[in-house]
Order: C-alpha cells, then structure tokens, then sequence
C-alpha cells in the first residue's frame, strides 16, 4: 500500500509517493539522493543516521517517513549557507573533530541540536548529547573539543 | 499500534515483527499533555520522554522526583525525543527505566475501548515479558499519577554497563512519612531482576512502621528476599543481587533525604 507523503527538508517541500512503512533514512537518501544521512547499524544503536526534527535530534533508522509530515526536517546538506560552513562544522574542521568520516554528519547534527537548546553546554551536557553517536576513530576528545570550541568561540572563521 | 514507533522497526529489522501485517500509528490523536487537576497528573499516551521529563509538575515534586530521574537515565535524546510514555508501558519489557518508576508513584492507566474507557492499575497492566493486559482492540490513552500525600519523596537509581545501556538492574523507591518521622507507606520496585518489574516486598517490610535513617535502610537492604533473577551476558543471577542491594539502600536513603520533615 503506497500513499503521497509531503516532507519538508531543509526548507524544500517535497510531494512523495511511498509505502506505509517507508523510513525516514531511506526515503532521505534513496528518494531525495540526500546520502549525507548515513545508515551505519539501521536500529537505533550508532547514530550515523541522526537528524534534526523541529531541532530536536532523531534517529532517521527509526523514524516512519510520515511521522516526520507536518515537521521540519534538517539533514547535514542544509547546515551552510553555500560554501559557508556552520560555526559546528568549521569547528570540526579546524580541530580534526574525524577520522574516516562516517559518524560525522549525524554527530555535527546532534551537536547542532544542543548548542541550539543549550548555547553554552558543560562537558556533561556534551557527553550526554552524543550518547546516542559512535565512533569507533577518534576516541572523542577532539570532537568534544570541536563542540566545546564551537560553543565557546563560534565567531572564528576558517582559513581555507 | 504505534507511536513513537522506536521498538517496532528495532524488532523488524531482528526478524521478530514478521507476524505484524498492519500497523496503526497513533501520533495525531490529540493524546500528547501532561496536565494537573485534583485527581493527579494526567499524562497523554503520546507525550515523548523529552516532554514529560521537562514538565514541572515532575521535577519540581519530590514525591515524582522518581520519574524525573528515570526519565533523566534513558538515553540517548535521540530515542527521548521520540519515545513515548504509551510506548515505555505497553511494551512491557524489564529492561525498561520508566515503568518501576511509575509503579512506585501508584500509576492508574486509562484504556479506550471499542465502546467504553476502563482503568487498570499499572501493576496488573504489566503481565508477563512483552505481554500487557490489553485486550483486542484497546489501547492506553493515558496514564494517571495519583496526587500524593504531602509527607512524601521518591528517587530513582541505576546500574547499567554504560550510561547508554539498558538496566542490568534499576530501583525505584517511594516513601511517606508520619509526623514523628515514621515511615508510613513504602513501595520499592526492581527493574531488570525478573520478567516485569518485581516489588521488593521484604524491604519495604523493614522500613514500615518504623523511624526512617540509614539503620533501617541498611536493613531493607539486607532484606531483600529470593527472586527468580533472570540472568545476563554482563551481570549474572549474583552479582545483579548484590547490586541490587546496593541500590535499594541508597536509592531508600536519598528518598528519605527529600522527604521535608
């Protein structure tokens, strides 16, 4: 049984034709070819797939597509404006907040949602808002540091 | 039925839902509040985790500071934002935070017939693992936290092998006491120790009736009884009773640090 859905992502609407059960994380990456969102475990354990609801981080894994109608859908394509990056993501870039990549799209979106609920977050309320994002490179600290830096000294703009 | 619809892919995606041919979402049914009158706090079957744990009426009242600390251990915000009471109940799972929690506050649920609502006491709605009193064609649209005396206070702890796990084993305590520093009523209840939440019925025998400090908390400890416990890969029948121990005596001694008299 398929039914047309209309998601608003990153500020375009969309008009889909989809099966009931259809995913968030797939109607994004294989209906709208939005791969930024990655499906990493596909059940709610590693957070390669997370984005941003009305702000709020979600897992897109485990999300129907059509609870998702009626709200504001952010993937890590609408952070910057063009080429210019978000304070979140040019402070990933000037701390190494990666390695090989894949965690990093649903990281920089949980850590979008915090600065926004809370501009600025202790170490606690980091930790706690990547609870739900591994990776399995880095060890952290320099995300961590990325986020915190972000938080604290959002204004520096990159050199390259 | 789903809302939240955070279990039902997990257990798809593990081959365990083949069975299920239609699902119902109940996410735009007007049943997402939280709301006070003189009967309790009324909370919608579709309220998520984030909303519930931000409402003040759970925070503020150390007689549900219960349910604010159970909320505050689920994790991560991802599934908070999402998960729902309703879904947190009906799954029936012991694995879970917010259901010993509600047990200890004495929570009422509201279920919707086909033709008429009834009430069932959250203690004879949660049957056996992954198996609630709902019969065909009900479902719970709401859940109801009964005003509490004055003279009480709760807390909420638990063990788990990280801070994102699920329990190995949880503990949730709610006290009230007499004028003279008696306890008066005491119900505890244990997460991840048998197939639903168990009441640790022996403690609470040590601690009714008598002056509350860390003397009587240590005895509901040591109390603790025989359970059936189920074991697991990271915490096997002995060692889960030993933390439980553990917990029930400060989980019982942080609910009598709140109660006000």
């Amino acid at each position: 049984m398929s039914e047309r859905i209309s998601l608003r992502v990153n500020g375009k609407k969309y008009e889909l034709e989809l099966g009931s059960y259809a995913l968030l994380s797939d109607v994004l990456r294989e209906d709208l070819g939005l791969k930024g969102t990655k499906r990493g475990c596909d059940f709610g354990g590693c957070g390669a797939c997370t984005v941003l609801l009305d702000g709020q981080a979600v897992y897109s894994c485990m999300m129907p597509a059509r609870h998702a109608q009626g709200h504001e859908i952010t993937t890590i394509e609408g952070l910057s404006k063009g080429n210019e990056l978000t304070a979140v993501q040019q402070s990933f870039v000037r701390n190494m907040g990666f390695q090989c990549g894949y965690c990093t799209p649903g990281i920089i979106m949980s850590a979008t949602a915090l600065i926004e609920q809370i501009p600025n977050p202790s170490e606690n309320d980091i930790r706690e808002a990547l609870a739900g994002n591994l990776c399995r490179c880095t060890g952290y600290t320099s995300i961590f540091k990325a986020i915190n830096e972000a938080a604290t000294k959002p204004t520096r703009t990159t050199t390259q | 039925m789903i809302a939240g619809g955070t279990a039902i892919y997990e257990l798809a995606k593990r081959g365990l839902a083949d069975e299920v041919k239609q699902l119902i979402s109940l996410r735009n049914l007007p049943l997402k509040y939280v709301s006070q009158d003189s009967d309790g706090l009324h909370i919608g079957t579709t309220t998520s985790l984030t909303e519930l744990g931000r409402a003040p009426e759970i925070r503020e009242n150390p007689a549900l500071r219960v349910v604010a600390e159970a909320l505050a251990e689920i994790r991560p915000n991802q599934i908070r934002n999402v998960a729902t009471i309703g879904g947190e109940i009906c799954t029936s799972l012991p694995l879970l935070d917010l259901p010993p929690a509600l047990l200890a506050v004495d929570t009422i649920l509201i279920v919707q017939g086909k033709d008429a609502k009834r009430r069932i006491p959250l203690t004879e709605f949660l049957v056996d693992f992954f198996l609630n009193a709902l019969k065909p064609g009900e479902f719970l649209i709401e859940a109801l936290i009964p005003k509490q005396p004055p003279d009480s206070a709760s807390a909420f702890m638990k063990f788990g092998r990280t801070a994102y796990d699920f329990n190995l084993v949880n503990v949730a305590t709610w006290i009230s006491l007499t004028q003279n520093n008696t306890c008066k009523d005491v119900r505890i209840f244990l997460g991840g120790i048998g197939r639903i939440p168990v009441r640790a019925v022996a403690s609470e025998n040590e601690l009714r009736g008598r002056e509350v400090g860390d003397e009587v908390a240590d005895k509901a400890s040591l109390a603790l009884g025989d359970f059936k416990i189920i074991p697991q890969i990271h915490g096997d029948a002995k060692y889960k009773q030993e933390i439980a121990r553990v917990l029930i005596r400060d989980c019982v001694k942080r609910a009598i640090a709140r109660t006000t008299l």
